[in-house]
């Protein structure tokens, strides 16, 4: 019975309640999916040189727009489930905070591979860090609950 | 998949980077897990104080309780004192009356050998 998630209100409020220790990974789904959204809106983005690096790795900036959008989208799916469930699930935490430090490394590596040097040094690389973070922090989570539990 | 492995052949030393974050991604994991473990060992008196401040109803209930323990400890020692007060005067009303009784017996025995001497 205490494994029915919350419903209606009480997952807002709920949803809320977690929100503050979640707020980082809630900022980086965000990020994921404006990452993509931009990328669908700004047309031959991947002529500049900055995005050079990006041409060998994607076909098109329309694929890693979308790829960026549905990466975004679960991973706040993720964080809805994360919060409506009565009792944390801190590996779905743990393998969007994974795939998102892989992206945002990846992305540091497709600008590096540009040669062009700018301010994506100092958000991307910082973002791939936070990813860590979090990783650590939902770990920690399920380390407390593993000692807890008797299984 | 085959783009995956066009990447791969096009760039080789991609591999490297990518094999580092995966290391870097599940070191920290497992960082985490011990961390985790080894506070959960830990005595929970924090987590307890945390609990209560997340849900204060718990702690609004034992601050009613305080108070009204306060005024009912506040009544008993009130009564308490007018208790002892009440006692006190008895011990005075006591030591009274047994020297009245002591007067009385000391005139008594007076009045006895008066009468005796008189025959």
């Amino acid at each position: 019975m205490n494994q029915m998630p919350h419903a209606g209100p009480g997952l807002w409020i709920q949803i809320q309640h977690r929100f503050g220790p979640r707020m980082m990974e809630w900022f980086m789904a965000f990020h994921t999916a404006m990452f993509g959204v931009v990328l669908l809106i700004t047309p031959d983005l991947f002529a500049q040189p900055a995005w050079a690096g990006f041409r060998s790795l994607f076909p098109s900036e329309a694929s890693l727009g979308w790829f960026m959008v549905l990466l975004g989208a679960a991973r706040i799916g993720g964080l809805i489930v994360n919060g409506a469930r009565k009792h944390v699930t801190p590996m779905i935490r743990q393998v969007s905070a994974g795939v998102g430090c892989i992206i945002w490394f990846g992305i540091v590596y497709g600008f590096a591979t540009s040669g062009v040097i700018s301010t994506w040094l100092a958000i991307y690389p910082l973002f791939g860090i936070g990813e860590l973070v979090n990783i650590h922090r939902a770990a920690h989570d399920q380390g407390e609950t593993r000692h807890e539990s008797p299984l | 998949m085959k783009a995956l492995f066009d990447i791969i052949e096009d760039q080789p030393l991609a591999l490297v980077p990518f094999g580092a974050v995966l290391a870097l991604i599940f070191g920290v994991r497992h960082l985490g897990l011990w961390q985790g473990q080894m506070a959960a060992q830990k005595p929970a008196s924090g987590a307890q104080v945390a609990a209560v401040i997340v849900d204060p109803t718990a702690l609004t209930a034992a601050a009613g309780e305080v108070a009204g323990l306060t005024v009912a400890v506040t009544a008993a020692t009130v009564a308490a004192g007018a208790h002892t007060a009440a006692t006190d005067r008895l011990a005075d009303e006591v030591k009274e009356g047994t020297r009245e009784m002591r007067e009385l017996r000391i005139e008594l025995r007076a009045m006895t050998d008066k009468m005796r001497d008189r025959g």
